[in-house]
């Protein structure tokens, strides 16, 4: 008896080990506590901004596709590789999109993936009365039949312009409508204007109807139905900003199919659904979201459902949020052995970058984002810490006004920066080294392309040396007199080290007899102010940032340097404008076979560099500190943590 | 008396009603767009004039106002711009975590307060007087952030490496965790009322019943305690009321180091970063009234110290 009593205890004991026995070098179980600056900003993919809400979501829902960077021989490589989604094909006229669904994923909430879930979910985040964040840059748009649209008097006359001005012509161009009263409706296109003229007491429907019927004879396709108001009878062409091609319709033929049918041919579609606005979530989660709150139930809050290694147990605001593994969890690792390896996480919400630090050496907890550079000596020297340095897909650059005169009009004054040598120059005269090793600490990469390179396209055309001596010829090449006067303005405070970094180019371009004036404004004043057409713009340098969060050429190439993309609305602030730039990134963009795109992009930026339209600056690094227990916590470019495949020793 | 308090509380309605004005206004007036928060980078102009028009952002101001005020007296204080959660609950929690903190921070303050004021008092011009003084004048100037990193350094980092034991540096949770941020927040109010509660002491001392109480032979602790202290209380109660008031809606930089998810952080890092207007109003509004309570309480603390003192 008692021998059976030990041999009992024995294979309870070897039973207990086995639970806790390192796997392959991979010990399972524990929990792993991260510390952030901020909170959540909610759970839901129509409604977040920032990255530290997505480092979260990304770990409780899914995207069809994620994307891999991988070091190939010092080259990067992205590759978007099947998550939700097991393979996907393109139609040979680049127009439809299908994706196989993997087979057999449950929700958390005991629900199964299928296509009518991922309909549903990206019918939500494309539709425009959501005003998801990302529904402009990321997910392009559903065209909703104009038939839905509200009903009304003419006396909403604004309100029916602005549906029509949503229309697109054929090649995706803006329409410019006007709306003059007249005894009869009756609809005028010419070109890309259409004039209507409809008596008083006409409904919106009827004008919608006859715009509708003339935009079907012309090819024009309505971009939106978003309601809204421009007050004026004349319209300007709305924001430009089509990043993601125009998808027409979501379809789920069959329970593991979907079909995306784009209005035109649009490459990086994958990396655009790889973005966490693209995740998905139960659809019992969000028809009861959108039952408490219509029509789009924002901020599903405690009760989001998906796929992904961990389910949301707790969340107090301001504090912290739990989550537990989710058992059921369809992911194995290589070896085939079940995802996620620890029990928990728990994100913890810490401001202060001091506090979070000490909380950090005390050991309370794992991972810590965004250690101050100050910090980065005294933490290398602690045995316990292991800092990872990564590079963020955020540029810094210096924005110039190229227009021939400042504003864009007769009467505007001539401005020198419209000479592509007095750009030249510029570049020439500040010194990036220095700026990253003084003011940044070391802790960013000066930029040698307008993206960064793991963005797929990326190309290495630069940089500009720092060599005063050329900028001085190149000046009097240009016939510039000196000393030249610019104004700066510039944010405070939203990007790392902004201010230190205009008083620097200030006081560089001073050495070149080129006299700057700072103008620091509140972030959102800012914005406004270099969101202008050219004939109203008074800026002429202005310092920004861009992150490429799709990873792709496209996203950071076509927004800030095609002609199509002048503010107001998009973001060429600089109204530059190169017609073989602006026929390539069109090329890029509908190109399937990505060594060409490469090809393309690689031209694209080599002119770009040429031209100059920016002071290219740096891009800055994500630091984050991680204790040495915590194996394989991966820092993602996009400035998200991957923690599924971590473990604690 | 209870007719006073009715009365008082009636008057904390103009009062209030300023308060909410004056938000308000300002929360609008300042720069920023809430619609441009709220959509991120690459948003468009189409989908900011949908998130104005959801929001109501697009209507004259002082319709927005008769709107919220109406909503008010419901007892509605609308839902956040951006997650769309009731303000009411959101901003309830976070209040009574900070008033959890700056309750602690109170007793530290007067505990501190009382014992070296009275000590200083006693002793004037002594090596005793010096020491709590100057450590007042600490108490005053140290900034709140550096303080709270100090008492983090020492007893959070460097005591358990000595120890193998120390307090927790941020967070809620135990009532270990609720002394650091309850010194650093209490420091300020203790040297002040440290500072009132010598010099009022030191004027009651000099009084002639005081003279009277000792030649009568009463024990020294009752001359101190009874009749030297209870008069001086009344300036020190006020000061306490106020140094409350002014704890409960500042304690956002405490909150902040400590990571504390108090109503300051609140309205700071949901409310104000965001243009989350109905955040701060919110907020606000309750600080506002926890003020005017308080106030109130003062006020009849009075009558309880001094009887002469009524209120009918």
């Amino acid at each position: 008896m008692r021998r059976y009593v030990l041999l009992g205890l024995v294979l309870a004991l070897g039973l207990i080990m086995a639970v806790n026995a390192p796997v392959g070098g991979q010990r399972l179980g524990g929990k792993l506590i991260i510390a952030q600056g901020t909170d959540a900003e909610s759970v839901d993919p129509i409604n977040f901004t920032a990255s530290p809400t997505a480092s979260i979501m990304e770990h409780i829902i899914q995207t069809l596709v994620r994307l891999d960077i991988e070091d190939r021989d010092g080259q990067l490589e992205t590759t978007p590789k099947g998550v939700l989604a097991e393979s996907w094909s393109v139609s040979p006229d680049g127009k439809t999109w299908t994706f196989k669904l993997r087979s057999g994923i449950k929700f958390h909430d005991g629900t199964d993936l299928t296509a009518d879930v991922v309909k549903l979910n990206l019918e939500r985040a494309l539709h425009p009365d959501c005003a998801a964040p990302f529904r402009g840059a990321v997910l392009g748009r559903l065209a909703y039949s104009p038939a839905s649209a509200t009903t009304g008097e003419v006396a909403k006359k604004n309100a029916i312009v602005w549906r029509a001005n949503l229309l697109l012509g054929p090649e995706g161009n803006n329409v410019s409508v006007a709306i003059t009263s007249g005894a009869a409706l009756g609809v005028s296109v010419s070109g890309s204007a259409i004039t209507v003229t409809a008596p008083a007491g006409t409904t919106a429907a009827a004008v919608i109807k006859a715009v509708n019927e003339n935009a079907a004879a012309n090819k024009l396709v309505w971009a939106s139905n978003a309601p809204g108001s421009d007050g004026s009878g004349v319209v300007e062409p709305v924001a430009a900003t089509r990043l993601a091609g125009f998808a027409t319709s979501v379809e789920a033929p069959d329970a593991s199919t979907v079909r995306i049918n784009l209005a035109s041919p649009f490459a990086p579609l994958l990396q655009h659904l790889a973005h966490t606005a693209a995740t998905i979530v139960s659809a019992k989660r969000i028809r009861e979201a959108i039952a408490a709150a219509p029509p789009c139930g924002k901020g599903l809050q405690d009760q989001v459902a998906g796929t992904g290694p961990f389910m949301l147990k707790e969340w107090k605001r301001g504090e912290r949020m739990i989550l537990v593994k989710n058992p059921n969890y369809w992911e194995k690792d290589a070896a085939g052995r079940p995802l996620p390896y620890v029990d928990e996480l728990e994100w913890r919400v810490i401001p202060d970058d001091a506090a979070r630090m000490i909380e950090l050496e005390r050991g309370t907890v794992h991972i810590a984002v965004r250690v101050p550079p100050l910090d980065v000596p005294r933490l290398q020297r602690d045995p316990n810490i292991v800092l990872d340095f990564t590079t963020s897909v955020r540029t810094i650059y210096i924005g110039m006004n190229v227009r021939e005169r400042i504003p864009d009009k007769p009467d505007g004054a001539p401005n020198p920066l419209a000479d592509k040598r007095v750009r030249q120059a510029l570049n020439y005269c500040v010194d990036k080294e220095a700026i990253v090793k003084t003011i940044m600490g070391g802790q960013a990469r000066v930029s040698d392309a307008p993206i960064v390179p793991q963005v797929f396209g990326y190309a290495k055309v630069g940089p500009y040396p720092f060599d005063p001596a050329r900028a001085a010829a190149l000046l009097r090449e240009a016939g510039v007199t000196l000393p030249l006067k610019l104004k700066l303005h510039h944010p405070r405070g939203r990007y790392v080290r902004d201010v230190q970094i205009a008083q620097a180019v200030q006081a560089m371009l001073g050495t070149c007899r080129i006299e700057v004036e700072l103008i620091p404004m509140e972030f959102v004043s800012f914005l406004a102010l270099i969101n202008k057409a050219p004939s109203e713009a008074e800026h002429q340098l202005y310092l920004l940032g861009w992150g490429t969060i799709t990873l792709d050429a496209d996203y950071g190439l076509y927004s800030l340097f095609h002609s199509s993309q002048w503010p107001p609305g998009p973001f060429n602030r600089g109204y530059y404008k190169n017609e073989r730039v602006d026929a390539l990134l069109q090329q890029g963009r509908e190109e399937p076979d990505p060594a060409k795109r490469k090809a393309i992009y690689a031209e694209a930026q080599k002119l770009i560099w040429e031209d100059a339209p920016w002071i290219f600056s740096h891009s800055e690094s994500q630091i984050t500190g991680i204790r040495k227990n915590v194996k394989n916590a991966e820092v993602h470019v996009t400035e998200r943590l991957i923690l599924w495949k971590t473990w604690l020793e | 008396m209870l007719s006073y308090i009715i009365r008082r509380l009636l008057l904390a309605i103009p009062t209030l009603l300023g308060v909410t004005f004056l938000i308000f206004a300002v929360v609008r007036l300042q720069p920023g767009d809430p619609a441009l928060e709220i959509a991120g980078q690459g948003a468009t102009e189409e989908i900011l004039r949908a998130i104005r028009q959801e929001l109501g952002l697009d209507r004259p101001f002082m319709v927005q106002y008769l709107d919220f005020l109406e909503k008010l007296l419901r007892g509605d204080l609308g839902k956040s711009l951006k997650t769309k959660e009731p303000v009411a609950s959101k901003v309830w929690g976070r209040f009574l975590n900070t008033l959890e903190l700056t309750v602690a921070a109170m007793v530290v303050a007067v505990i501190i307060g009382f014992t070296a004021g009275i000590i200083s008092a006693l002793r004037p011009y002594s090596i005793w007087d010096n020491i709590s003084m100057i450590g007042a004048l600490f108490g005053v100037s140290m900034p709140v952030f550096w303080q709270g990193i100090m008492l983090m350094l020492i007893f959070s980092l460097w005591l358990p490496q000595w120890l193998g034991w120390g307090l927790p540096a941020t967070g809620r949770g135990t009532i270990w965790h609720v002394i650091l941020p309850a010194i650093t927040l209490g420091t300020t109010s203790a040297a002040i009322i440290a500072r009132m509660v010598r010099s009022t002491m030191l004027e009651v001392l000099r009084q002639e019943y005081i003279l009277t109480a000792q030649a009568k032979g009463a024990p020294q602790i009752s001359v101190i305690f009874k009749h030297a202290l209870r008069n001086a209380l009344i300036p020190v109660v006020t000061v306490v009321g106020l140094a409350f008031g002014g704890l409960l809606s500042g304690a956002v930089l405490t909150e902040t180091v400590f990571a504390w998810p108090g109503i300051g952080r609140l309205i700071v890092e949901e409310g104000i970063l965001t243009r989350d207007y109905p955040i701060v109003q919110g907020a606000i509004l309750i600080v506002a009234l926890a003020f005017v309570v308080v106030n109130l309480l003062v006020d009849l603390l009075y009558a309880y110290i001094d009887p002469r003192i009524r209120y009918d």
